[in-house]
C-alpha cells in the first residue's frame, strides 16, 4: 500500500480537477478507509512478537477490507451511518474512493503476492509494479503543495 | 431495499457478518499456506532448497555477521545472509531457500526498505490529519452523518 497522506492527496486532486466537484470529503474518506481498516492488522502483529497468546487469524482477519470485496462491503457499512436519502451517493462516493486507492496501490511491486483482485473467488492476484513500494514517499514533496494549492483556491470560490 | 431505515439494522449485521466471513476464509487460507516458512519446517526434509519469499518483514536479532531473525505473524525466522548493513527495526524483503539441515533461510535476494519508516509516519501523519479535520468535514444531524457542504 502506498501511504495515506499520498492516497488522501491523489484523492483530492482526483475529485478537485473536476468541473463541478461534489461530494468529496466522503470521497477522500473511502479511499483513506482501506489503510485504516489494516491498522488493527499491524497493531496486533507486532503486539504479537511480546503476547503470543493473541491469536494468529485476529492479524489476518482485516485483510479482505483492503480487496474489492471487502471495500464494497465498509463502503456499504459507512454509507449506512448518512440520511437514507444520501446513501446511494455516499455509497458511490466512498466506493469510487475506495477503488482509487486499490488502483493507487497496484501501480507498486511487491516480493510474493499482487493484489487478490478476485478474492474469495479465486487466488489469482494482480499489480502493474511499475514503483517500489516506498517511492510513493518521494511523491510527496510533490503532492503535498499541489494538494494545498488546488484545496486553497477551490475553498476561495 | 439496500438503503431504507427499515432494513438498515438487518443490512449492517449482514455486511458485518459477510466481512466476518471473509476475514476467517482469509485467515484459514493464510494460516495454511503461510510463505511456506510453517510449513517447511514441519517436514524439513520434503522442502529442502525450496524457495521461501518474505515481503516486508521487519529484522528482529541480529546474530552475527552472517545470520539474523525476521518476523511478521510468525516470529524469529532465522536467516542465513549479509547482515552487516541490517539493523534491528529494518523491513526487508527477502527471497530464500530452505535449508532442512541448517533449519535456516538462506537469502538469495534482500531488499532493505530504507523509506520505510517513512511511510509509516507520513501513514501515522495522514491518519491523524484525516481525524483532525472529520469535524470540520462532516456533521451528525439527527444521528446521521452529513458531508459539510457536499462540495
Amino acid at each position: 500500500m502506498a501511504d495515506l497522506f499520498t492516497h488522501a492527496s491523489v484523492a483530492v486532486l482526483a475529485r478537485l480537477t473536476q468541473s463541478r466537484p461534489a461530494w468529496v470529503a466522503t470521497f477522500v474518506a473511502g479511499t483513506c478507509l482501506p489503510d485504516i481498516a489494516r491498522v488493527p492488522t499491524m497493531v496486533l502483529t507486532r503486539a504479537r512478537w511480546s503476547f503470543p497468546a493473541i491469536p494468529e487469524p485476529l492479524c489476518y482477519i482485516w485483510a479482505p477490507m483492503h480487496l474489492p470485496v471487502g471495500i464494497v462491503l465498509v463502503s456499504y457499512l459507512v454509507s449506512l451511518l448518512f440520511r437514507q436519502s444520501d446513501r446511494p451517493t455516499a455509497f458511490k462516493n466512498l466506493l469510487g474512493g475506495g477503488l482509487l486507492h486499490l488502483l493507487v496501490d497496484m501501480f507498486q511491486t511487491h516480493f510474493g503476492l499482487g493484489y487478490l483482485l478476485l478474492f474469495p473467488l479465486s487466488d489469482w492476484d494482480f499489480e502493474f509494479g511499475l514503483i517500489g513500494s516506498e517511492d510513493t514517499v518521494l511523491l510527496v514533496p510533490f503532492l503535498a503543495p499541489a494538494t494545498a494549492l488546488l484545496a486553497a483556491r477551490r475553498w476561495r470560490r | 431495499m439496500l438503503w431504507a431505515d427499515g432494513v438498515r439494522s438487518r443490512n449492517a449485521a449482514v455486511a458485518v457478518l459477510a466481512l466476518l466471513l471473509l476475514g476467517a476464509w482469509y485467515a484459514h487460507r493464510a494460516m495454511s499456506v503461510e510463505i511456506g516458512w510453517r510449513e517447511y519446517t514441519s517436514d524439513p526434509a520434503k522442502y529442502d532448497g525450496a524457495q521461501l519469499t518474505f515481503p516486508l518483514w521487519s529484522v528482529t536479532k541480529i546474530v552475527d555477521d552472517q545470520h539474523y531473525e525476521i518476523s511478521k505473524v510468525v516470529k524469529d525466522v532465522p536467516v542465513e545472509g549479509d547482515a552487516t548493513a541490517l539493523d534491528v527495526g529494518d523491513t526487508v524483503s527477502v527471497v530464500a531457500d530452505f535449508s532442512a539441515a541448517k533449519h535456516v533461510a538462506v537469502a538469495r535476494i534482500v531488499e532493505v526498505h530504507h523509506l520505510r519508516p517513512w511511510k509509516e509516519g507520513l501513514g501515522v501523519a495522514g491518519v491523524l490529519a484525516w481525524m483532525a479535520a472529520m469535524p470540520f468535514l462532516f456533521r451528525i444531524r439527527e444521528r446521521r452523518i452529513e458531508e459539510r457542504g457536499r462540495g
